[in-house]
């Protein structure tokens, strides 16, 4: 009985021990993932709204082709905006410089979608602001806004789950021991924060 | 520890947005109680019949008393994150949200309706149905949402018919004839392994010639047989989806593979689901609707699916 109880301690408590830690470093390896993921998922709706944008371009220009600082300036934002949806999503997890990059872009894609509604209602081109086109392709403008918004919104949380395990007690440990860094917040700017544009049609 | 803090300070934030959401009541959530019985009833029985078409679309109501503060984009995010409308997988759940204090309307289409229900064809729909009943300080409420709802319904159908076949589909079928090929050719091995004995014994029994004349034969009996059990159960097959597995490497270590925009709290929650779907979703196209009490209509909870902010808005 005696001779049971040791093989159990000397067997059992290293068994555990090592499921114990596995079980931390799997735990850490798949936060790690899921921040890589929301961070792709990010990428992946600012693309769709830069994938919107030729479109929209092409549809303005047939009512208003003299706005062209205004087309001028969603061109450029659309640039800017599939420069950073090709970024390597584990670097963006880790680079506080390319994550700034990443919300200047949405905050100037926003920037210009407000410029084109504010143009078009402004300058009262009514036949634009009744072509149908028009009019879908800046509700979906819009709802691309509020996507980026959400994903974002979620890998703040994915961040914030990854972060707590590479700080607490024994998880923090094992972090230590793989190189499991905390990574930076992606702090999001008061213009990004403004929510997705209002479109009034 | 500032980080730490800050972290702490998020998530109390976040779980405090989360508690404003009201609870999952019915398909009709009139939270702000403007809705006459007999109209509460009649959008029930419209969005039971929705949920009665293929793939078990949920749509669901809700007339909040208050959006405590926030936009009416994140309210609705946060409800249909905490309700999980839609199946599991299909993420095929839309919400209609019209705040009545607010005076803001919107329709929040799950990922995996934003094929039907594009943004565009959102907005379409809150101007031509719903604004006409609420703008400008109107309240008819029911109106609106009955209109909503007939135009959600007609578009998820033509999505339905527009493209029949589902991908998983075609996924199971090339599991089965992979499975088909795997198990013919251990059927032969093993097939050639026992004719080589059985000839031994043949020399003796000439009888059993007769009846066995080959080794292919008796592979190709095999065979059928082994085909005939595989049908009779194929469905264990199909019900391996990659979170099962990682559910079932267990200790807590799981999850890596536990895919894309879930969040930490949704990791304790994924097990649970996806136990409950591969018992209840055995059969796929008959009982798979994740509330067996469907008909009844007095329950109806959250399937599993999940939006990332596709829809739109409109308000007064």
């Amino acid at each position: 009985m005696k001779k049971l109880i040791a093989l159990a301690i000397f067997v059992g408590l290293p068994l555990l021990a090592v499921l114990t830690y596995w079980n931390i470093y799997n735990g850490l390896v798949s936060s790690d993932e899921a921040v890589r993921q929301t961070y792709a998922q990010v990428q992946n709706v600012m693309q769709r709204q830069a994938d919107l944008i030729p479109n929209l371009v092409e549809t303005v220009k047939g009512y208003a082709a003299h706005e062209n600082k205004t087309l001028t300036e969603v061109t450029e934002a659309r640039s800017k905006l599939s420069a950073v949806a090709r970024l390597d999503p584990a670097k963006l997890a880790s680079d506080p410089e390319l994550q700034k990059k990443l919300i200047e872009a949405q905050a100037a894609m926003g920037q210009a979608i407000n410029g084109i509604n504010a143009t078009v209602t402004k300058e009262a081109y009514p036949q634009l602001q009744a072509n149908e086109n028009f009019k879908t392709l800046m509700a979906e403008l819009s709802g691309s806004q509020n996507r980026i918004a959400v994903e974002r919104r979620r890998n703040q949380l994915a961040v914030q789950a990854y972060n707590l395990k590479t700080r607490t007690a024994l998880s923090g440990l094992v972090a230590q021991r793989h190189g499991f860094e905390p990574k930076p917040y992606f702090e999001a700017s008061t213009t990004a924060q403004a929510g997705p544009p209002q479109v009034k049609f | 520890m500032r980080t730490i803090i800050a972290a702490i300070a998020f998530i109390v934030a976040a779980s405090a947005a989360l508690a404003q959401v009201p609870p999952l009541t019915g398909r009709v959530n009139d939270v702000a109680g403007v809705l006459s019985n007999a109209d509460k009833s009649a959008l029930e029985r419209k969005l039971e019949a929705v949920e009665q078409m293929e793939g078990h679309p949920q749509v669901a109501v809700i007339l909040p008393a208050t959006m405590g503060g926030l936009d009416i984009e994140r309210f609705a995010n946060d409800v249909f994150h905490a309700w999980k409308l839609g199946q599991s997988g299909k993420d095929n759940g839309v919400l209609i949200v019209i705040a009545p204090k607010e005076r803001k309307w919107r329709i929040e289409v799950g990922y995996g309706l934003e094929g039907a229900i594009p943004d565009g064809r959102a907005k379409t729909i809150l101007s031509q149905d719903m604004d006409p009943h609420l703008k400008g300080g109107k309240t008819d409420f029911y109106g609106a949402l009955d209109a909503a709802i007939t135009s959600i319904t007609a578009d998820i159908a033509k999505e339905k018919t527009k493209a029949p076949s589902e991908s998983s589909g075609e996924g199971s079928v090339i599991l089965i004839i992979f499975g088909m090929a795997g198990l013919a050719f251990l059927v032969i091995l093993i097939g050639g392994f026992f004719s080589s004995r059985r000839q031994l014994r043949e020399e003796e029994r000439q009888a059993e010639v007769q009846r066995r004349q080959s080794a292919a034969q008796l592979a190709m009996e095999d065979a059928a047989r082994a085909r005939s059990d595989y049908y009779s159960q194929p469905v264990q097959r199909r019900t391996y989806p990659s979170r099962s597995f990682a559910t079932g490497a267990g200790v807590g270590a799981a999850a890596a593979s536990t895919p894309k925009r879930k969040t930490s709290s949704d990791d304790y929650s994924s097990p649970t689901s996806s136990w409950g779907s591969s018992s209840s979703g055995s059969s796929d196209s008959s009982s798979s609707s994740s509330w067996g009490s469907s008909d009844s209509g007095s329950s109806f909870g959250g399937g599993g699916g999940d939006s990332g902010g596709g829809g739109a808005s409109s308000g007064d």
